[in-house]
């Protein structure tokens, strides 16, 4: 759990400095507004790959154990393996409608 | 903790699709005769296993040592795929085995039985290696034993000579059978960190306890072959081997109520199945899934065993079905 907050934080982090150079192109009364916007796209993408991280983890190590078994069964234990990254898919339209 | 047990319980969920399903051993149960049990045996997921069974002039020992092989080979790749802290509490179960050795060795010596004849008695399947179990039946007494065990032999070597040196100091065996249960439990207590398992083994304490008081009903000073570790107290247990069968924990009652020793042994087997299950259900992602899938493996070979006798013998189907606890 700590070494996850320490991952958000460094995503947060990250996102503020991606805010601050778009602040520096945009003009003085939308800057916050953009950095804002920023720091959402930021959030968006980040938390949703941390999310898959999660569950790509968990989900792997029991579909190698599956497939270690049964190496018929990995086009099954694929397809389980997969469908986390929607998470991120979800992430990136967030970040393009943000954008 | 979860994530250590993910690898090991995906490989396990495949294994425990190998299991035979009741309803072949039910199959099995009334086929016509041995040579034809042996036939449908071999077209389970047991066939590697039983090459040998089928050779002119073969009979029960050898399917005996088949299944023996079936389940120490099975028993060694549960345990060759874990590591860290899951290998300490997936040993903890194989354990069980080692402790049924250990209790053979220490019989076989107490009665001066051979080497061979001590020998032919261990269940592969546990953390020990057999050689090393040979080498210590080949003791004069159990203190003896205890030294060559403690060349390899892990902690339960240490529990072997403790209960070697209860039974020296008082030449009962059963203070060493006790002394050898009351150090595996604490043992295993003290190595499992997760509460299915930890329950599991505590129901597992409870049953050998309500057992051992059914028939110490009458005995002086029970309290001494009392194993500490489950819900029940020692002051309940002294109670239920002075006769009296009403406890607190109502799921053991009939194990103490059951008329015959028989009937309590069935009960206690279900008990345990039923709490290995409850614990892979609660602990999918933990050790209980490794706990319910040994339990099941073990009821397996024990079933096929007794079927098999059953019908190298010719007892009838309903004989067999009562003895398999169907009826």
């Amino acid at each position: 759990m700590k070494k996850l907050a320490t991952v958000l934080a460094i995503f947060v982090l990250a996102s503020i400095a991606t805010a601050q150079e778009a602040t520096g192109t945009a003009g003085a009364s939308s800057a916050l507004v953009d950095g804002l916007k920023a720091i959402g796209a930021g959030l968006a993408l980040g938390l949703g790959a941390i999310g898959t991280g999660i569950a790509q983890g968990r989900i792997g190590a029991a579909a190698a154990g599956v497939t270690a078994e049964r190496p018929e069964k990995f086009g099954q234990m694929l397809i389980w393996f997969v469908i986390p990254e929607t998470l991120v898919i979800f992430g990136f339209v967030g970040l393009f409608l943000l954008r | 903790m979860a994530d250590d047990y993910g690898y090991i319980n995906g490989r396990i969920r495949i294994l425990r699709t190998e299991l035979l399903p009741q309803r072949t051993l039910e199959e099995l149960s009334a086929s016509s005769s041995y040579p034809e049990f042996l036939r449908q045996l071999s077209e389970t997921a047991l066939a590697e296993d039983l090459r040998e069974t089928t050779a002119q002039g073969s009979g029960l020992p050898e399917l005996d040592a088949a299944l023996s092989r079936n389940f120490h080979r099975i028993a060694r790749k549960v345990f060759s795929f874990t590591d860290g802290e899951p290998k300490g509490e997936i040993g903890v179960l194989l354990a069980k085995w080692d402790l049924t050795n250990l209790k053979t060795l220490g019989r076989g010596l107490m009665k001066g039985r051979s080497s061979e004849t001590i020998g032919e008695a261990f269940i592969p399947g546990g953390t020990l290696a057999l050689p090393l179990l040979q080498a210590a039946s080949t003791a004069t007494d159990v203190l003896s034993a205890a030294q060559t065990l403690s060349v390899g032999g892990g902690p339960l070597a240490r529990v072997f000579r403790d209960a070697a040196q209860a039974f020296t100091s008082s030449n009962d065996p059963m203070d060493f059978e006790v002394a050898l249960d009351q150090g595996y439990y604490r043992y295993a207590l003290s190595t499992v960190k997760t509460a299915g398992l930890r329950r599991y083994l505590s129901r597992e304490i409870d049953v050998r306890n309500a057992l051992s008081a059914r028939q110490l009903r009458g005995a002086a000073n029970p309290g001494r072959f009392f194993v500490p570790g489950g819900s029940l107290l020692e002051g309940d247990f002294i109670r239920l081997a002075s006769g009296d069968a009403s406890v607190s924990n109502a799921e053991l009652a009939p194990v103490l109520e059951a008329a015959t020793l028989e009937e309590a042994d069935l009960a206690s087997r279900r008990l345990l199945d039923h709490a290995a299950s409850s614990a892979a259900t609660s602990d999918a992602l933990g050790p209980g899934l490794a706990a319910d899938f040994l339990r099941k493996k073990e009821t397996e070979i024990a079933s096929l065993r007794l079927i098999a006798r059953g019908k190298f013998y010719n007892v009838p189907q309903e004989g067999i079905r009562r003895e398999l606890g169907y009826v």
